[in-house]
């Protein structure tokens, strides 16, 4: 070729076209890409607000469907400012206008905080009553609420931002105004430090919220985020070895967001009670065992409709444990749970998961104590049997605290063949006869009412 | 391609271009390119793996490209040139993953960025690309690729197997082998230090060493 590479006339010439080239590839790529992307980043919202709730229904949840099932379970959607007045106010029946920047949904929690919020804390840096000051007269910031209702209940996920050791933290939380239990959480990152700091997105450090609570005597009182290996009481959880900073930014980040929300809730009695204005008796069962207490905002379910089968019941008992009286209601037949015959060896392979989800049910029933009670047939020496079912009993029990139960709050009782629910003169019924069950002997949450 | 007409696709040369990186002349440890990556990202598998993936298809495609254009590029400017085609294909492949997968793309999250600062592909951009055909550059794309991911697979192996006592591969669930095994029953327990930047520079220092020891010629003298 005739031309000289060397030239500048070249070189500014080759320069020239290849910008306009790259420039307007990236343009047309980023401009055909963007619905796609648009779609993923508001799926993957609401995949992060659904999970947070911490039903099982949407536990789990992949992003595709999350934005099927979003409508379906996030009912009300309610912006409120600083001050906790509420700016927005949208149902599920509205759709989500991506022009409104009002619209829960459309806040965007990084932008919020370091836009509008990371300015005045730096401004006023340390003086907590100007930040607050500031916070409260800025009519940009704004606090997202989402309510679930679902199967009766009532949940209320709440947003965080702040800032981790390298960049934004952000995540979701699901509280239950009773008591200000934290019901599930979820956190995410920008660019926290790969397998460290980033491990606040993984199960197990969010599923340490679950069960905490941020009131202490009728006042807020912080989450903090702790070493691991102290003792944490039921404000605290256990932080990540290695990422304290990042600790120390989702602490920050709780403590600001949730004492607006604390507020808010507090100064807005119309959306506590978990759903009590509404006549749950008629929602799930048609039967009349969930009684309504208008009065004391506290609706009461004094017994529950078994029907016999373990799955089905115990889904019933963890959605209504909350209102449930202790000592009224029946135990029931865990079903599944096998034993080798004749000793107190649990079949682990059939048993297994029947138990773990047991475990699952504890944890999430915190304030809850049990009874298992083992049952056999009369196949055998009264004395005999009697010891057999309380140490069967006592397996049970055995396997629950190892698996992270408090001891105190299981009780292993031993009937042998004394309570039979079926006949004993058959196989099929002595089949029956040999079970496990479990009941509620005492809950904190309603000890105090009746 | 018809430059490569004149010798088969797989000629002895060109699987040398292959096999070299793989080990006599490895990008990481011979060459000392990509050390950076190789000691942030190397704390989990699963982020190892895909990193060595994301930077082997950049390196192949940055290499064809610039071998293709390597009659046309000002010399002057030719460093600029290369910078350029490297930067736009990593948006690209950004862009591309952010709209298709999307969960890939939040897991490389940073490192795409460092992508474009790896040596590795700056250097092999101006070293061979620059004076060698298509074919050949993509097969040299391709082999420092792996070279690389090699290193940087071995590294993580042991910081995530010593340092969280597990190991994740990407499509698979985590295996918590030392939890599996029993180890921390007697008494172990993870270290730390596998976690920080460091300790991917002693198993850089040990892999240097055995590869030496092997294999006398690399000795320096």
């Amino acid at each position: 070729m005739a031309v000289n590479r060397d030239s500048n006339v070249y070189t500014i010439i080759f320069a020239t076209i290849m910008v306009v080239i790259v420039g307007g590839l990236l343009a047309f790529v980023s401009m055909g890409l963007k619905p796609l992307q648009s779609a993923n980043i508001s799926n993957e919202k609401m995949q992060n607000i659904l999970q947070a709730i911490g039903i099982e229904e949407t536990d789990g949840v992949s992003r595709e469907d999350a934005g099927k099932m979003f409508n379906e379970f996030i009912k009300r959607r309610i912006t409120i400012n600083y001050n906790g007045e509420i700016v927005s106010d949208k149902t599920s029946e509205d759709a989500i206008d991506p022009t409104d920047k009002l619209d829960a949904f459309n806040i965007n929690l990084r932008k919020e905080y370091s836009k509008y919020v990371k300015p005045i804390m730096n401004k006023n840096k340390g003086d907590v009553a100007k930040i607050e000051e500031a916070l409260g007269n800025s009519s940009d910031i704004h606090f997202p609420i989402f309510i679930c209702e679902h199967n009766g209940g009532k949940y209320y996920i709440v947003a965080a931002s702040g800032k981790g050791l390298w960049d934004d933290i952000w995540g979701y939380l699901c509280v239950e105004l009773k008591g200000m239990k934290v019901h599930g959480s979820v956190f995410d990152h920008k660019g926290e430090t790969p397998g460290l700091g980033s491990k606040i997105t993984e199960d197990w450090f969010q599923d340490q919220f679950v069960g905490k609570t941020i009131e202490e005597n009728d006042e807020y009182a912080p989450i903090k985020i702790k070493k691991p290996g102290n003792e944490l009481n039921n404000h605290q959880v256990d932080g990540i070895s290695g990422a304290t900073f990042t600790g120390v930014g989702v602490e920050e980040m709780l403590k600001r967001n949730l004492n607006v929300y604390y507020r808010f809730f507090k100064n807005h009695p119309e959306f506590a009670g978990n759903g009590s204005n509404e006549d749950t008796s008629s929602n799930t069962n048609g039967t009349d065992v969930l009684t309504n207490k208008n009065d004391s905002n506290i609706s009461v379910v004094s017994s529950l409709p078994f029907t016999g089968v373990f799955a089905e019941d115990f889904e019933l008992l963890l959605q209504n444990y909350q209102n449930l009286v202790a000592g009224d209601n029946k135990s029931f037949i865990i079903e599944g749970i096998k034993f080798s015959a004749g000793s107190s060896n649990i079949n682990v392979k059939s048993s297994t998961e029947t138990l773990n989800r047991i475990v699952e049910g504890l944890k999430v029933m915190t304030d809850v104590e049990v009874e298992l009670g083992g049952h056999t047939d009369n196949m055998g020496e009264e004395a005999a049997l009697q010891t057999l079912s309380e140490s069967r009993a006592n397996a049970v029990k055995a396997y629950l605290v190892e698996n992270g139960i408090e001891e105190s709050r299981i009780q292993a009782v031993g009937y042998g063949s004394t309570v039979p629910v079926a006949d004993n003169e058959t196989q099929e019924g002595r089949d029956a006869n040999k079970r496990t069950e479990i009941k509620i002997i005492k809950n904190n949450l309603t000890a105090n009412v009746n | 391609m018809s430059e490569s007409k004149s010798e088969p696709l797989f000629s002895k040369k060109n699987k040398a271009l292959i096999t070299n990186p793989l080990n006599k002349n490895n990008p990481v440890t011979i060459q000392v390119l990509g050390i950076c990556s190789a000691l942030a990202v190397t704390v989990q598998m699963d982020n190892a793996i895909v990193m060595s993936v994301a930077v082997t298809a950049v390196l192949v495609l940055g290499n064809m490209i610039v071998s293709l254009m390597r009659n046309v590029i000002p010399s002057k400017i030719r460093i600029i040139v290369q910078l350029v085609i490297v930067a736009g294909l990593v948006i690209i492949v950004d862009q591309v993953l952010k709209a298709y997968v999307y969960d890939v793309s939040k897991k490389l999250s940073v490192f795409v960025g460092l992508i474009i600062t790896n040596c590795i592909i700056m250097g092999r951009l101006e070293a061979f690309a620059l004076g060698n055909k298509p074919w050949a550059s993509i097969l040299d794309g391709v082999g420092n690729g792996f070279g690389y991911g090699l290193v940087l697979i071995i590294v993580s192996f042991f910081k995530e197997l010593f340092g969280s006592g597990a190991l994740t591969i990407p499509g698979f669930e985590k295996f918590e082998i030392f939890k599996a095994i029993g180890i921390y029953d007697m008494g172990y327990m993870d270290n730390g230090l596998m976690l920080l930047p460091p300790s991917s520079l002693f198993i850089v220092g040990i892999y240097i060493w055995v590869q030496k020891y092997r294999n006398p010629d690399l000795i320096e003298s």
